[in-house]
């Protein structure tokens, strides 16, 4: 599985965060990675898709999940093509601003910038696998 | 996708598996379960995995229980999974709680889901929340804590 990226592009919509989820799940199994450190990777990866679905559109989008797996390091980048995860406010965000010191917690590395395409937020999250 | 999508989803509503310890397992849906505990304290259970996906379905039955009767606990003994957004409920609830002088704690046991208590961790909600490690102690708690704010 190493050096093959696996991407996933859903609604960015609450009922598939659970989806998201179930796939690290598969692949962390198929890859041998301990129950621990795959806690810790959903955590941070529903803290970014929740960031994308309560802030990145006005009216919905695409949200893209891709997991790339070296002997290292657990890469997760969650990207969308949005106007920018502080842009828009929405009265009812229930998580109190919680899930970026979350993932930077939860995380070995943390870049968040612009996609290489040049639009949207790209979260990149490392795992350290040692 | 739409095939990996709809399979995965199906899978979602089979229902709690064996497999899953808490830990990064496979996903079990989530539910809450309304009850009764100690001194006749109400009682919302979540089952599974709660997130953005249930937490509007968590504050609309927590601020309901709230209106209705004096305590509430929330029990996370069979919780696999929360997010921020449920934390953000759970704070919500004890401020309203506050607000309105009645009951509020939380029930994290021992043996609750390492990722259940890792968030509690990470994000200090021991400190901020009344945690308590049983039911029955979660519910003393939250009487005590509406007769205290009576």
């Amino acid at each position: 599985m190493e050096g093959t990226p696996i991407r996933l592009e859903m609604p960015a919509r609450p009922d598939n965060l659970s989806v998201i989820r179930q796939a690290l799940h598969g692949v962390a199994e198929t890859a041998g990675i301990e129950q621990q450190l795959l806690g810790d990777i959903q955590m941070a990866v529903t803290e970014a898709c929740t960031n994308v679905i309560l802030h990145a559109y006005e009216d919905g989008g695409p949200l893209e999940v891709e997991i790339d797996l070296d002997p290292e390091m657990v890469t997760v980048a969650v990207r969308d093509t949005g106007i920018g995860l502080s842009s828009v406010a929405k009265p009812d965000d229930p998580t109190r601003h919680l899930g970026l010191p979350m993932i930077t917690a939860l995380t070995s590395r943390l870049e968040i910038g612009v996609p290489k395409d040049g639009r949207g937020t790209e979260v990149l999250m490392g795992f350290a696998l040692t | 996708m739409r095939a990996l999508l709809a399979r995965l989803r199906k899978r979602d509503r089979v229902g709690p598996s064996a497999e899953n310890n808490g830990y990064g397992g496979p996903v079990s849906p989530g539910s809450i379960e309304r009850g009764q505990g100690a001194a006749g304290v109400e009682v919302l259970a979540l089952t599974g995995e709660h997130d953005l996906y249930t937490a509007s379905d968590l504050q609309t039955q927590l601020q309901a229980v709230l209106t209705e009767t004096p305590a509430v606990v929330v029990d996370l003994t069979e919780t696999t999974f929360i997010d921020s957004s449920i934390v953000g409920v759970l704070i919500d609830a004890r401020q309203t709680a506050e607000q309105s002088s009645k009951g509020f704690s939380v029930c994290l046991a021992e043996d609750s889901a390492p990722t259940v208590r890792r968030i509690f961790e990470i994000t200090g909600l021991t400190a901020a929340l009344p945690v308590l490690p049983d039911r029955d102690q979660a519910s003393q708690a939250a009487a005590a804590g509406a007769k205290t704010a009576s």
